[in-house]
């Protein structure tokens, strides 16, 4: 049954992609189009791209240099177990690389991801890989399944540019179950030519920030304690009931509340442009800069969109990934949360980020202090 | 004569009534305790200990009596055990009676220290702001570091003192002492003062607002007294006390 709804699905992604191909008809087109060979693909040059934790990204250029490669990456899932509160809070997370999100992989249009997935011995469960970036056999996992001691390589092409997630989906129950204990992440495909403003002039950034937003659903035990578990998998039950309410007992970034707060805060400098990459694989979010915008947005994620600009909040649909850019004009510090507050503030969706520089009065100044009502 | 004895009684009844209601709709300040209780002596482990501090004031140097540790668990369920305490916090899995009390509020505190001082004879108090700045040896410390030095930015300064948060709390001691021999000044349980918000020069509004108190811990904030769990502690930058708890003064 789980099958068939994840058929449906697929099948209805398929008919909405079409729709978006027609419409945007050249350069979607093209590259779908034109089919490499076997051997063809075999002369492509290869790189292996580096992953690192979030919430940075791997070195990458900006606009392609040369024609499409293949890029060589490696995940190994990790079972591990993770404290996600500073009450102590624990999970028994289900991780690609050890990290939640996962770590983020940097492609652009016309290139080939080629995954390598380690399931280690040490692990307890099957684990897969569903990208939503990638076309066919349910976005990968389909060809990805294996089992503890297995390793599997896949390889798609980047027909679509955007920001796309990628989640473990091995079947039934257990497709929400781990992705609900952390097995998510993105991929960021950019044009050949880089990213454009609404005007077509090229769009250039200084850092990337990747946050990914987690929901868990953590049982309680009678006395209203989280409960702790011996080890992977063994709150399954527990844990689907409290699914099954939707009502999630964090929604942190980066895997933990304050994850991305105090030392391990965000940093920039006034001047400085960052995009801000949301990925959510499971809940509706509304990302908001305290004190700053999203200059260009492009807020379901596909690079071929015209980017929507001087956004106050912006939505990230459950299962979808977004980009923004802002350019900081201020120094300070910046909350970046999920503008449900009650989200950000009591259920930990929150980052900050310190931006370094001058204070410019003429954009904002305390023309007097607090004093008692004249 | 026995028609006075009716009239003391029905007035009694009434006042009780009065009293009763008036306790269920704010928690009282002063709880009125038995008479019986002052007749047994407290078990000197639930006593707090106080040492003899020097604090230097700009103007004087006076002595005070300090709290060696923060109220316990231990200490606070014998107050909320003979009814001086009207509250008593649900404990965390690793809580137990040698961690200090948290998840208290402002109100709860002054219940605790009417009670201690009615049961041991002795008149305790919460610190001031001040005082609990120099017994914690702030100035020296604290206060030096900051984030931005531009007056401007004196909003987002402080954030230098951020710490990702630790909520689980420590037996009494586990925080080590200060040059004072004061225990945990430096924990995770933000410590209530008397010192109402706005009342002392630090603060940015020359406003007093008694509804709110200042707390000092790993950072500086305001609550509002009925607070016991602070999720927020005042700006969105979220210095939010880890937990919120207590230690006594007392003059000499």
């Amino acid at each position: 049954m789980s099958k068939m709804d994840e058929m449906k699905l697929s099948r209805r992604t398929l008919m909405g992609a079409a729709a978006a191909t027609a419409l945007t008809a050249g350069v979607i087109g093209k590259i779908a189009m034109t089919s490499a060979t076997a051997a063809e693909i075999k002369d492509l040059p290869r790189v292996k791209q580096k992953m690192v934790a979030p919430p940075f990204v791997p070195e990458h250029d900006q606009v392609a240099v040369g024609g499409p490669k293949v890029v060589e990456i490696r995940f190994e899932i990790e079972e591990k177990k993770m404290v996600i509160d500073g009450d102590g809070t624990e999970i028994w997370a289900l991780t690609f690389n050890g990290s939640v999100p996962g770590p983020m992989a940097i492609v652009h249009e016309g290139d080939y991801l080629e995954l390598t997935l380690v399931n280690p011995q040490s692990n307890m469960m099957e684990h897969n890989i569903d990208f939503h970036a990638a076309t066919g056999a349910l976005g990968g996992a389909g060809l990805t399944m294996v089992q503890p001691g297995e390793e599997v390589v896949l390889r798609f092409k980047a027909t679509r540019t955007g920001v796309f997630v990628y989640h473990c989906a091995p079947g039934g129950a257990m497709i929400p179950y781990h992705v609900v204990h952390g097995m998510n992440g993105a991929i960021m495909v950019l044009p050949r030519d880089g990213l454009k403003d609404p005007k077509g002039n090229p769009v250039k950034y200084d850092k990337v920030f990747y946050v990914g937003e987690q929901d868990y659903y953590i049982p309680k035990d009678g006395d209203g304690n989280y409960k702790k578990y011996e080890s992977p998998g063994d709150d399954f039950g527990d844990a689907l009931e409290v699914m099954k309410g939707l009502v999630p007992t964090h929604v942190v970034f980066n895997g933990a509340a304050g994850a991305l707060t105090g030392e391990a805060a965000l940093t920039a400098k006034v001047g400085e442009t960052a995009l801000f990459i949301h990925a959510q694989a499971n809940r509706d979010s509304r990302p908001h800069l305290i004190g700053g915008h999203g200059d260009y947005v492009w807020e379901t994620g596909s690079f071929d969109d015209v980017p929507a600009t001087n956004l106050e909040t912006w939505f990230i649909r459950g299962g979808s990934a977004g980009a923004a850019i802002y350019t900081f004009h201020q120094p300070g510090v910046y909350v970046y949360l999920n503008h449900n507050l009650i989200t950000a503030v009591m259920l930990g969706a929150a980052a900050h980020v310190i931006v370094e520089g001058e204070w410019d009065d003429d954009l904002m100044m305390q023309v007097k202090e607090p004093t008692a009502i004249a | 004569m026995r028609f006075s004895t009716i009239f003391a009684f029905i007035l009694l009844v009434f006042f009780g009534f009065v009293l009763f209601s008036e306790k269920e709709k704010i928690k009282p300040l002063v709880s009125s305790l038995p008479s019986s209780f002052a007749k047994q002596k407290l078990p000197d482990e639930f006593m707090p200990e106080l040492l003899v501090v020097e604090l230097e004031f700009s103007n004087e140097i006076k002595k005070l009596q300090v709290g060696k540790y923060e109220i316990t668990i231990g200490q606070w369920k014998y107050c909320y055990a003979e009814g001086g305490c009207s509250f008593l916090p649900r404990l965390k899995l690793n809580q137990d009676d040698l961690h200090p009390i948290t998840n208290i509020n402002f109100l709860d505190a002054l219940e605790y220290i009417a009670w201690i001082s009615k049961r041991s004879g002795n008149k305790y108090r919460l610190p001031t702001e001040k005082e609990w700045s120099l017994f914690a040896n702030l100035n020296k410390e604290q206060t030096k570091k900051k984030l931005f030095d531009d007056p401007r930015m004196a909003w987002a300064a402080d954030y230098i003192n951020y710490q990702k948060q630790n909520k689980i709390t420590q037996e009494a001691g586990a925080f080590g002492e200060n040059q004072f021999g004061l225990f945990d000044i430096k924990g995770n349980v933000w410590e209530w003062t008397s010192t109402c918000y706005g009342s002392e020069n630090v603060g940015q509004t020359t406003m007093i607002n008694c509804g709110a108190h200042i707390v000092q811990g790993e950072h500086r904030g305001a609550i509002i007294d009925f607070v016991r769990n602070p999720l927020a502690g005042g700006c969105s930058i979220g210095f939010t006390p880890s937990n919120l708890g207590f230690r006594i003064v007392r003059e000499l």
